[in-house]
């Protein structure tokens, strides 16, 4: 699903951000990509859903080499993978289900394709109950359920999460988690960027460690 | 496309007064120009009434006496560009000009008691010296007796010139609702950054973001553009009926449809150019 090879992004002065990074992600598996802050996690994945553009190296995800990939194509590789953000980037004037139906309308989904799995949705993440509530009227563990339905409604291929509990409580963090292991048990590959380590640890999952932009060990 | 047009509802609504000033100044600027067209209307009227006169009009001095006349007769005649000179009398102009007006004789109220009307040598050029009517009218300018002096080309370059500053005070006009609109757009497409940076991680295509602020755009134009229209309309109407009551004159009148369907092209055409002109820089995907 994911392949990195020797990929090195350098901003100005010659600053590398990642430098030489080899990773591999296959269909299936359920990843962290572990480090400090800092250490370039966020820029991997940006990397992968092609918001940056390495300046060495090769990236292929879900089957797109993403050095070949031309700006018209672009729109229909992002529609394979979810996206989850630390803050959440809900939009503040739609509801829950608006926010969540958001990701399909955009991609011109038909109206009772949209009612079906946004519902399907709702439900997987329990939050059928705060439908019709706006994000500032949720808890943060309600909002950032929200953004990984709206990652999931689409069926992606692949679900890219940066530090999707950074803003939560341990108890929080650890439901948020859960959620992504179910989807995972559906077949979406997980791909998670984290500092916490004390959260990773109670999975038993692959590990990836990076460290001043260099893959340490995985 | 219904998605499409449901955004860009969506947007109008959440355009707020951003979006309303956008509309109020692209009104201001239609009704400028539009009033512009509408002058431009009436001096085309009267330039047609011009140009089934003859050629040169020489308007004379009230109080001449005969002998100042026929003097000023015998210079004209004595110019080999000139084939006649025929004199009309103030009596002979009220004549006419009551015969012109004939079906609204409210205009000529208190006309017949004062006649204000000149009297003038209406004055036929040789066409082989057509290129030099404007010379021949200096001359005539210049004779004792003479008030002032006419002719068709005359006209048609005061009509020529008002054409070339309705296109300048039109252009720049219309140069400055693209500004406001640009920024309303802008202003738009900053606020709702968020939105579009979630709208092109999740798959949006370029069109679909682009489009309906596009249309936002066009609809901001077209709609500030009736507006203006509508406006000038009652205040015409207003000032008609005023001028009726009070003046017994009202001269204008309206735009032609082929004018208005312009006019609104014009305004949707400056909506569109203000949309698109910041999307290409704001919105790369």
């Amino acid at each position: 699903m994911i392949q990195m090879y020797h990929v090195s992004m350098r901003y100005k002065k010659n600053i590398d951000a990642i430098h030489d990074v080899n990773l591999s992600v296959k269909k299936g598996e359920f990843v962290f990509l572990v480090g400090p802050s800092g250490a370039g996690k966020t820029t991997v994945l940006k990397l992968l859903y092609r918001e940056l553009v390495p300046s060495e190296g090769q990236i292929a995800v879900a089957g797109y080499d993403l050095s070949k990939l031309k700006g018209k194509q672009l729109p229909y590789f992002r529609r394979k993978l979810g996206i989850v953000f630390q803050d959440f980037k809900l939009l503040s004037n739609r509801t829950v289900e608006q926010n969540i139906a958001f990701s399909m309308r955009v991609v011109g989904a038909k109206r009772s394709h949209v009612r079906r799995n946004v519902a399907r949705v709702l439900e997987w993440t329990n939050l059928t109950h705060r439908k019709d509530a706006l994000p500032e009227d949720i808890s943060g563990g309600e909002q950032q359920r929200t953004a990984i339905a709206r990652a999931m409604v689409n069926d992606p291929l692949l679900i890219l999460a940066d530090e999707p509990t950074g803003n939560l409580d341990a108890e929080l963090s650890l439901e948020i988690m859960r959620l992504f292991e179910r989807f995972n048990l559906r077949g979406t590959t997980i791909l998670i960027a984290t500092h916490n380590y004390n959260l990773v640890k109670q999975f038993n999952k692959r590990i990836i460690w990076i460290d001043h932009g260099r893959i340490v060990e995985t | 496309m219904a998605h499409i047009w449901g955004e860009t509802v969506s947007n109008i609504k959440r355009s707020g007064l951003v979006g309303l000033l956008s509309i109020i100044i692209v009104a201001l600027t239609t009704m400028v120009f539009s009033i512009l067209l509408v002058i431009t209307n009436y001096i085309y009227t009267e330039l047609d009434v011009l140009k089934e006169s003859p050629f040169i009009v020489v308007f004379l001095n009230d109080g001449l006496d005969r002998i100042a006349r026929e003097n000023i007769q015998k210079k004209i005649e004595s110019l080999p560009q000139v084939n006649s000179a025929r004199y009309v009398s103030k009596e002979e102009a009220l004549r006419r000009t009551i015969k012109i007006f004939a079906d609204r004789k409210e205009i000529l109220g208190g006309l017949e008691e004062i006649n204000p009307l000149p009297s003038s040598f209406e004055v036929e050029i040789n066409p082989q010296f057509l290129d030099s009517v404007k010379e021949v009218a200096e001359i005539f300018k210049g004779l004792p007796g003479v008030e002032d002096v006419q002719y068709a080309a005359e006209a048609s370059m005061f009509v020529k010139s008002m054409e070339a500053i309705i296109i300048i005070i039109g252009s720049v006009l219309g140069l400055a609702s693209i500004i406001i609109i640009c920024f309303s757009i802008m202003l738009t497409a900053y606020v709702r950054r968020d939105e579009i940076r979630i709208m092109r991680l999740i798959g949006s295509t370029g069109s679909f973001i682009r489009l309906p602020l596009l249309l936002e755009g066009m609809v901001q134009g077209m709609t500030g553009s009736a507006l203006g229209l509508l406006i000038l309309y009652g205040l015409l109407n207003a000032y008609g009926t005023f001028n009726l009551l009070i003046m017994n004159i009202s001269p204008f009148s309206f735009l032609t449809l082929k004018q208005i369907i312009m006019v609104v092209g014009l305004g949707t055409f400056i909506g569109f150019i203000g949309g698109a002109i910041p999307l290409r820089r704001l919105i790369k995907i």
